[in-house]
């Protein structure tokens, strides 16, 4: 009585009866023998527990322990042997001439049989050892032997399961692994007669390998099976079926086997079968199931067979190479598809100038040129790709991000191997603001302009795209052309989220330009009313455009020969300018304005718009009597204006959709022989009509190497201030390092090469503002 | 262990005497409770009485109080009261204790 906790604990000894005879005691052993024997017999209820335990007690206390346990050992042995013999044995399974589905059933019946055996046993077992409790307790822990329970199943362990009588054991294994392959074929099978098996095999263990006997026994046989099982099946599916076929038939066949091992084996085994499995039907075959013609990877792809791919990519992240195959697989085929974009522009752009010579195009504003037109397929077919791969990433590879850098990482690739890709990226954005966004909702502008943004990231020469943006967005402002206020600020909004403040700053003062000179136009208006004095013969607006801001070269007007109506308007803007800031300079940009006119034809009188430079052209018309001509060398002599912007010109008169100049001989080139009459008879319904000058979007070959020269001027800048403000931090650093540091900061705009840092840095000590260290080479 | 397991059991004693006690109280011994309980369908759990002929009535009795006293007081966190054991019974207290593993 373990409670009377305060007294003193005193050692008493028990008083011992004296030993008793050796008669008795063999009496205690049969009764309790004899016990043991109706257990087996299930005929407990005779029994007086009270009795049998009294008994074991006693012999126990006579140091009699051992007797007993040996004795009980002999009996249950002996029971176990006679249980193998006559009841297990006759249930063997006859394989011999027997049909699948009987032996089957045998083989059940077998399992059957032997969960019986089983149970009795643990029963026998359970109620031995509760009689036998005290010498549990007293004798064999103490002695650090198995316990009774233990005992009787490391017994049915060695006399049933792996008797070496009888083979039960093989018998067993074979039964389990047939009743395996007749399920995995499609069989039903009594699962519940299985599941007992391995229960047994579980709860028995094997001292030496220290693992239950499942695991020594069954386990490796089970797992070499299905090996070659799989084996087998993987090949004839692939034979049979197509990579989407195949991939929901092993699907299922691994759920199959999860199910399996659940319900009714080990889950020890788990993951070792899952291996096999995925080793037989994955691994071995990733390749050709991407591969498959028709059917594997790059169809699925094609036609965006999100189920398919998500399988795919479920099946193939089980095992440990399959995603990054199907990663490299996908990249791949992006950047072959990027490839065939790409070319396509190659191709293109030499279509245009055939197109040029034969017949004129109806109407040029509705149909873009050709150039423009593949810069616009360019990215149009960029955001599809890439909207079709966004939804794969999405659906198909639950957003896996490693998926996802490997896809943008080809759109990276393909997207700069175009030279061109930055122009063509700005010219997006400007045909949408400039009209394609008419009639759209808020939303579908800021989606389009969203993608481009994305796009706009792939892109490594971003300095590049701010040069091109800065043009676009200037021809934008100044003509008018923006759809948009809204779409357009907030174009400037996202690419400053991208690339920060100083990416934008630019482009915001352009914005502010065009504000700041709505007000002083009207400031000089209020001017003139007020100052009384002669007003110009023409109505002027002028934008004030901050050079630095602009694209255009402002150093220099170019040169023309002004109107002397213009002449006289601007020195009467300028002497308003100048008077109320100090210090500033204007230069005029002829080719950046337009001019609204008023002609009188024979029929109509028509008010147009056109370019500064179409403005002087025409008012040289005011001295041609009717019926003659001015030669396009004439009209250069006369107005001094360059040849580019002067072909441009004519032909935007005489060529467009309006033609108010006649053109001799007619055809689309410029020659300085041309003759140019005024249409006299032109007729349009309109009376407000707008002549766009022709505007090549996409730059010609020259004017590609002069923006990339500009480019590069302004790259080295950038990247000698660079060098300054981290030769100001750090004051002395090694030259390896320096160059890694100017190309991280530099990496949001462009890649500055080595080559182009180096001639930097010596550039910089040249001009004095580093020094080598005097210690160095 | 009959169908309807009653709430109380007969414990008999070496002289016959009979103690019936609850049967959460006789569980407190752990022989006890093998011979009612468990997988065994011995004579004791279907007649629901235990004979004791080793164990007389006057130890049984200290046994009984026991294993009330041990029902009680398990768990608590409080302090246990003295279990008292009349001298002249303690060793053969012992041994019924030692005997019906409580």
């Amino acid at each position: 009585m373990a409670m009377s906790a305060r007294r003193p604990k005193r050692k008493i000894q028990a008083p011992r009866k004296p030993p008793s005879s050796d008669p008795q005691l063999d009496k205690s052993f049969d009764l309790l023998a004899q016990a043991i024997h109706e257990i087996h017999r299930k005929n407990a209820s005779i029994l007086s527990f009270e009795e049998l335990y009294r008994n074991a007690y006693s012999m126990v206390l006579q140091k009699r322990a051992d007797t007993l346990y040996n004795g009980v050992k002999g009996v249950i042995s002996e029971h176990l042997e006679h249980v193998a013999e006559t009841e297990v044995v006759p249930a063997f399974v006859k394989t011999a001439g027997t049909d699948a589905r009987a032996s089957a059933d045998a083989g059940t019946s077998f399992l059957m049989t032997l969960k019986r055996v089983w149970n009795d046993h643990t029963t026998s077992m359970l109620m031995i050892r509760d009689i036998l409790m005290y010498m549990d307790k007293n004798h064999v822990k103490p002695a650090n032997m198995p316990l009774v329970y233990d005992m009787g199943l490391e017994l049915y362990r060695d006399k049933v399961i792996r008797s070496p009588k009888h083979p039960i054991q093989a018998q067993l294994t074979a039964v389990l692994l047939d009743q395996i392959k007749m399920e995995r074929k499609g069989e039903q099978i009594d699962r519940s007669a299985i599941k007992a098996a391995v229960d047994m095999l579980v709860e028995l263990y094997d001292n030496e390998q220290k693992e239950n006997v499942y695991v020594v026994d069954f386990e490796p046989q089970y797992l070499e099976t299905s090996s070659a099982f799989y084996l087998v099946e993987s090949q004839a599916l692939l034979a049979e079926c197509d990579a989407p076929e195949y991939m929901r038939k092993i699907e299922k066949r691994m759920n199959e086997e999860y199910n399996r091992t659940r319900h009714y084996l080990s889950p020890v085994t788990e993951s070792k079968i899952r291996n096999i499995v995925e080793t037989q039907l994955i691994t071995n075959h990733a390749k050709t199931i991407m591969e498959m013609e028709n059917s594997g990877l790059r169809p699925m792809l094609a036609a965006s067979a999100i189920d398919d791919l998500s399988r795919m990519y479920k099946l193939f992240s089980r095992v440990p190479e399959g995603l990054n195959e199907m990663r490299a697989y996908i990249k791949n085929y992006v950047l072959e598809l990027g490839g065939l974009i790409n070319a396509k522009v190659d191709n293109t752009t030499e279509a245009p100038k055939k197109e040029k010579d034969g017949g004129e195009n109806e109407k040029p504003a509705s149909n873009p040129s050709g150039s423009l037109y593949t810069a616009l397929r360019w990215v149009q077919d960029i955001l599809e790709l890439q909207e079709k791969f966004d939804k794969i990433i999405e659906f198909a590879v639950l957003k896996d991000k490693s998926f996802q850098t490997a896809i943008n990482e080809a759109f990276e690739t393909f997207i700069n191997e175009n030279s061109r890709s930055p122009e063509y990226i700005s010219l997006f954005i400007d045909e949408n603001l400039k009209k394609g966004l008419k009639g759209k909702t808020e939303e579908e502008v800021d989606n389009i302009l969203d993608h481009t943004i994305t796009l706009f990231r792939f892109i490594r020469e971003k300095d590049v795209f701010e040069r091109y943006y800065k043009q676009h967005l200037a021809r934008r402002l100044l003509f008018g052309r923006s759809v948009s206020d809204d779409a357009e600020r907030s174009m400037i909004t996202k690419l400053k989220v991208e690339c920060g403040y100083q990416f934008t700053t630019k482009l915001e003062g352009m914005f502010n330009d065009i504000r700041i000179s709505a007000d002083t136009v009207i400031a000089y208006k209020d001017y003139l009313e007020a100052s009384g004095m002669e007003k110009p013969k023409i109505d002027m607006s002028a934008t004030i455009l901050t050079s630095t801001f602009w694209p255009m070269s402002a150093a220099t007007s170019p040169k023309w020969i002004m109107p002397p109506d213009i002449t006289a308007a601007c020195q009467s803007f300028e002497k308003f300018y100048y008077g109320r800031h100090n210090g500033r300079r204007l230069t005029w940009q002829p080719n950046m304005g337009t001019a609204d006119i008023k002609a009188n034809f024979n029929t109509k009188r028509h008010e147009l718009n056109v370019s500064t430079y179409g403005m002087a052209i025409l008012l040289l018309f005011n001295d041609v009597p009717e019926g003659n001509f001015l030669t396009a060398s004439d009209i250069q002599s006369q107005t001094d204006v360059n040849d580019v912007d002067l072909k441009r010109t004519l032909q935007s008169l005489a060529c467009g959709k309006y033609k108010v100049l006649i053109k001799d001989p007619k055809g689309k080139e410029v020659d300085s022989q041309d003759k140019f009459f005024l249409n006299v008879n032109f007729t349009c319904p309109l009376a407000r009509i707008k002549i766009q000058t022709v505007a090549t979007k996409v730059e010609t070959e020259t004017e590609r190497k002069s923006t990339h020269e500009k480019v590069d001027k302004l790259r080295k800048h950038q990247i000698e201030a660079a060098i300054v403000r981290i030769m100001k931090d750090r004051k002395t650093m090694d030259h390896n390092l320096l160059i890694a540091e100017v190309v991280k900061q530099l990496s949001n705009r462009f890649n500055p090469s080595p080559q182009m840092i180096k001639k930097r840095i010596e550039e910089l000590i040249d001009r004095e503002y580093l020094e080598r260290n005097a210690g160095d080479r | 262990m009959a169908e309807q397991e009653s709430e109380y059991v007969k414990l008999i004693s070496s002289d016959g005497f009979e103690f019936i006690i609850h049967r959460e109280a006789a569980m407190r011994s752990g022989t006890i409770k093998n011979m009612l309980s468990g997988a065994a369908n011995f004579t004791e759990s279907l007649e629901n009485q235990v004979t004791f002929r080793d164990i007389k009535a006057i130890v049984l009795e200290t046994a009984c109080r026991y294993l009330y006293y041990k029902w009680q007081n398990e768990g608590s966190t409080t302090e246990i009261p003295e279990f008292v054991i009349e001298p002249e019974l303690a060793l053969e207290t012992l041994m019924a204790a030692d005997f019906l593993d409580c």
